[in-house]
């Protein structure tokens, strides 16, 4: 299995530019929705999670926070609809082409609240620097067979990409001291 | 605009960085700079900040307008012409055990542009100063060694399970009338979890748990003191109404990709060979119950030396299984 099979546009090399500016375009090739990020993006990792847009036939959503502030729909924001009002990260998609343009967090005892969520493969300067696999059983809940799982695993790893079925370690850790602080 | 950017390289993650400048209430430990600061790290938050360049103390209360975990924290004052602050710590990974924090400040308005001769000389090198004792800290914590129990079970060396080894009676804490149950088997999938829902013995920051197939679990002696412990969770836990020790966890929900299966604690049992610790589970959940979540890279390597892969769910096999068993019943 080709590390290109689990998402078609990783750049694996360490000396890919870090994304720090751009703009994410959806596909409708008429008055496309255009989002701008005015800062650097972190966190870009691989989520095998069902609810994250991604490219069809691909297993992997790949996926990016800015912070809110540095990110503005600047064209066609009409287009733009809620996928899930009632999910924790309300994921706005082009009405026409279905690509997800942000996914933003309005609970602000939320542990993800002042970042928002985005696809950089949807920008003219390409990604940034994958730093692990989330969610990886969860291709599991989208029809992967059990059998498969290892090979999937083992390509991530081979590429330096590290896999956990939840966020990385870093992520889950500061969650769970938000949740300590809002206990 | 003016502005002060100070920079230092840190031979620490940059998540053990980004943790001690989260853990507010130790600001006073190291940070001459800002020797209190309290509020809730939450954008919009108004903090309480006392704020010493040069030594002199103010109280001020910025509020957070960017924060984006692990990676940047900026706050900032406001008043109307008068004056704009936006103070940043900005964490920058250069490897996983590198990093660069850098503390700068933006500032705007008639006071800093009138007064900014004798803000710059005092503030940079105050900035600078903080930036030494953050790397310090972060060094240190770094190459500290995690010391306290983890668990009793693996605190001294884990001992290997016994060959055909069929199991064995687990007795709870109770001295008159303990509740007994036998275990006609040996233990399956056993594992340390630190979730709050599984009983850790005193002191231990993990749980120990096994499971065993339900049909090798009888309830022997003083079944009257059993209760069953009022909880959201799917999985039933059934303890000892006196000392409280839980003695087997049932999955009653026939859909459960374990059901089938109780959970127990072999450390009840005073025989030996039972399985020992093969993974650990649900590790950053004991931030949750008290660990600060910077000394949590020692936690973890301490679990990976002794052969327990952390993670923060159950184990990817065990993990693939539920994943599978939902995904089928679509």
């Amino acid at each position: 299995m080709a590390i290109t099979d689990l998402h078609p546009s990783i750049k694996m090399s360490e000396s890919a530019a870090d994304f720090s500016s751009g703009e994410l375009t959806c596909k409708c090739s008429e008055n496309p929705v255009e989002v701008v990020i005015s800062g650097k993006v972190a966190h870009n990792h691989l989520c095998g999670c069902s609810a994250c847009w991604k490219p069809e036939g691909v297993l992997f959503s790949q996926i990016a926070v800015v912070a809110k502030d540095q990110l503005r729909v600047s064209k066609n924001e009409n287009k733009l609809k809620i996928v899930n009002e009632n999910a924790a990260i309300q994921r706005h998609a082009c009405k026409d082409c279905g690509v997800h343009m942000v996914g933003k967090v309005t609970d602000p005892d939320h542990h993800y609240f002042g970042i928002d969520f985005v696809h950089l493969e949807l920008s003219k300067e390409g990604a940034a620097k994958i730093e692990f696999a989330g969610y990886v059983s969860s291709l599991l809940e989208g029809g992967l067979e059990i059998g498969q799982m290892g090979e999937v695993r083992k390509t991530l790893v081979e590429n330096g990409i590290p896999c956990y079925d939840t966020m990385s370690p870093e992520i889950m850790d500061v969650i769970a001291y938000h949740k300590r602080k809002i206990a | 605009m003016l502005n002060i950017t100070t920079e230092i390289e840190i031979d620490a993650p940059a998540h053990i960085v980004w943790n001690i400048l989260d853990d507010l209430d130790s600001y006073g430990e190291w940070n001459q700079l800002v020797p209190e600061l309290s509020g809730r790290t939450t954008l919009g938050e108004k903090m309480k900040v006392l704020f010493a360049p040069g030594g002199k103390a103010q109280k001020i209360q910025p509020v957070i307008h960017r924060l984006v975990a692990l990676r940047a924290l900026h706050w900032g004052s406001k008043i109307p012409l008068l004056l704009f602050t936006d103070h940043g710590f900005i964490v920058t990974p250069l490897s996983d055990e590198r990093c660069k924090f850098t503390n700068c400040e933006d500032f705007g308005g008639l006071f800093p542009r009138l007064l900014w001769k004798k803000i710059q000389p005092v503030f940079e090198p105050d900035y600078n100063k903080m930036n030494v004792a953050l790397k310090h800290r972060a060094e240190a914590i770094y190459r500290a060694k995690f010391s306290a129990s983890l668990h009793p079970v693996i605190d001294n060396g884990i001992k290997p399970a016994v060959d055909n080894f069929a199991g064995g009676a687990l007795r709870c804490k109770c001295n008159d009338e303990p509740v007994e149950i036998q275990v006609t088997a040996q233990a399956l999938h056993s594992y340390l979890s630190g979730s709050n829902d599984d009983w850790k013995p005193e002191g231990a920051l993990f749980s120990f748990v096994s499971m065993v197939p339900a049909e090798n679990v009888t309830i022997t002696a003083n079944e009257s003191k059993l209760e069953l412990v009022e909880s959201s969770d799917p999985i039933k836990r059934y303890a000892c109404k006196h000392c409280g020790v839980p003695m087997r966890a049932c999955i009653e929900d026939k859909e459960h990709a374990f059901y089938g299966l109780d959970y127990i604690h072999t450390e009840l049992s005073s025989d030996e060979g039972w399985t020992p610790p093969t993974f650990a589970a649900y590790v950053s959940d004991v931030v949750r119950s008290g660990t600060k979540p910077q000394l949590m890279t020692g936690v973890r390597k301490r679990l990976s030396a002794l052969g327990l892969a952390p993670s923060d769910a159950l184990s990817p096999d065990m993990m693939d299984r539920i994943a599978a068993h939902s995904g089928s019943k679509k």
